[in-house]
């Protein structure tokens, strides 16, 4: 078992946000109710805002590298690209937590275009790969943490950008 | 979310509070963020009011107009606002702040005001006030303004306000909600959470079902740095492949017809 397996879905509540530049929590009202998302700001703001999710790399993960793919929608009518920068960080036994410590790897760009002018339509990135070394050359048991940010200056979508869910597979 | 606020709008949340919020007795305890965009004028953050009182307020947390932020509550003589407790440092515009407010069941009161990435707060000891203060019930609370007097509208933001029955126990718990940890991490004695969505009329409070009206139109804002309960870490493990040729047998139950009438 390897290739397309599914290893960590993340949603918005999941996020433990970056002390400074965090994505905020918002709500999209529906015909059901609301449905929430993380909420990045577009090319109107200032600074690129992340979002941070963790769990550990689970047993069923074969050693490869991963797939990112970004669910996402944005609040307005742009169709300017949006473009999403994935890395990656491994915390293994005896690792050093502190700032110090952080050490995400290299970025991944997954950049896509709204499908419609058209605010809330969902849309679904291609993948973003990961490779294992970029990674961190994770094993089965180690710590991870995916950064999700938004690069806001890219293009001219001024939308916020709303992320549903990210889903990470095995390459 | 959060809601922001405008002065010259006269703009606030009124709620009314069921039998189920309604504290009768110490002890309390309140917390949220703030932010506000003017200084040196008094805006009222929390104001808690029983209608059957003279002059219905019973708790008010403030900001002076010397950008001090301070917690009253009024005697039993019905007379003035007592000042619990004061923060000791002075806050500024364009900041988010946090505050926790609490008053134990043996008359002893605090406030902590603490500044997103800064050091815990005002850390001096708490006020204990031996008499002249107490807790009748409450069925009003108003968020951004003092209605008692129609005044002290808030200019800014207010997000993520929490309401207990007791008074979060240690220092621990409450800088983890200074922290960004949400009010609803801490269920324990709860009886509010009002998030602030900032996205429908009436404002809803999420824990006990209350809602509060909008007074004019504050609107929906960017909230602090603000950590969600979760499941995280759920693990999508792959089913084993089954060998082709191999018939599983049903189990009984399942050798029914599906369909029931």
């Amino acid at each position: 078992m390897a290739s397309g397996d599914t290893l960590f879905v993340f949603i918005p509540k999941d996020n433990v946000p970056p002390s400074t530049g965090f994505a905020t929590l918002d709500l999209i009202t529906a015909a059901t109710g609301f449905r929430e998302v993380l909420d990045f700001i577009g090319s109107g703001g200032s600074a690129d805002e992340s979002a941070i999710f963790e769990s550990v790399w689970p047993s069923h993960y074969d050693g490869g590298g991963i797939d990112v793919v970004i669910h996402y929608s944005t609040d307005n009518v742009s169709v300017g690209a949006v473009q999403w920068e994935v890395s990656v960080e491994v915390i293994q036994d005896q690792d050093d937590q502190d700032a110090g410590g952080q050490d995400f790897g290299t970025l991944t760009d997954i950049t896509d275009t709204p499908s419609t002018a058209t605010a809330n339509i969902l849309d679904i990135t291609a993948a973003g790969v990961v490779t294992h070394a970029n990674c961190g050359s994770p094993a089965v048991g180690d710590g991870m943490r995916l950064k999700v940010t938004r690069d806001h200056d890219h293009a001219t979508n001024t939308d916020d950008a709303q992320l549903s869910k990210v889903v990470v597979t095995e390459t | 979310m959060s809601r922001e606020f405008i002065n010259a709008s006269s703009e606030g949340l009124s709620g009314t509070q069921s039998s189920g919020f309604q504290p009768s007795a110490f002890p309390v305890c309140f917390s949220g963020w703030f932010y506000f965009d003017i200084a040196d004028a008094p805006y009222t953050m929390l104001e808690m009011a029983d209608t059957g009182s003279p002059q219905n307020q019973r708790m008010q947390i403030t900001k002076t107009g010397d950008d001090n932020i301070q917690y009253f509550l009024k005697d039993n003589a019905g007379a003035t606002p007592s000042v619990i407790d004061a923060s000791t440092d002075i806050v500024v515009i364009d900041t988010w702040y946090h505050f926790v407010a609490w008053s134990d069941a043996s008359d002893s009161h605090d406030l902590r005001v603490t500044s997103v990435g800064g050091t815990y707060g005002d850390i001096s000891a708490p006020t204990t006030v031996t008499d002249g203060v107490n807790w009748p019930n409450v069925d009003r609370t108003h968020i951004g303004f003092l209605d008692t007097f129609s005044t002290n509208f808030w200019d800014g933001k207010l997000a993520e306000f929490g309401y207990w029955g007791v008074t979060i126990p240690d220092d621990g718990q409450r800088q983890s909600l200074a922290a960004g940890y949400s009010p609803d991490h801490f269920l324990n004695g709860m009886t509010g959470y009002a998030p602030l969505m900032g996205i429908s009329d009436p404002e809803p409070d999420l824990f006990n079902g209350d809602t509060y009206a909008l007074v004019n139109t504050p609107t929906k804002a960017d909230h602090p740095r603000i950590i969600r309960p979760s499941n995280r870490s759920v693990f999508f493990v792959p089913a084993a492949a089954v060998s082709p040729g191999l018939i599983l047998p049903r189990p009984p139950a399942l050798r029914q017809p599906l369909l029931h009438h």
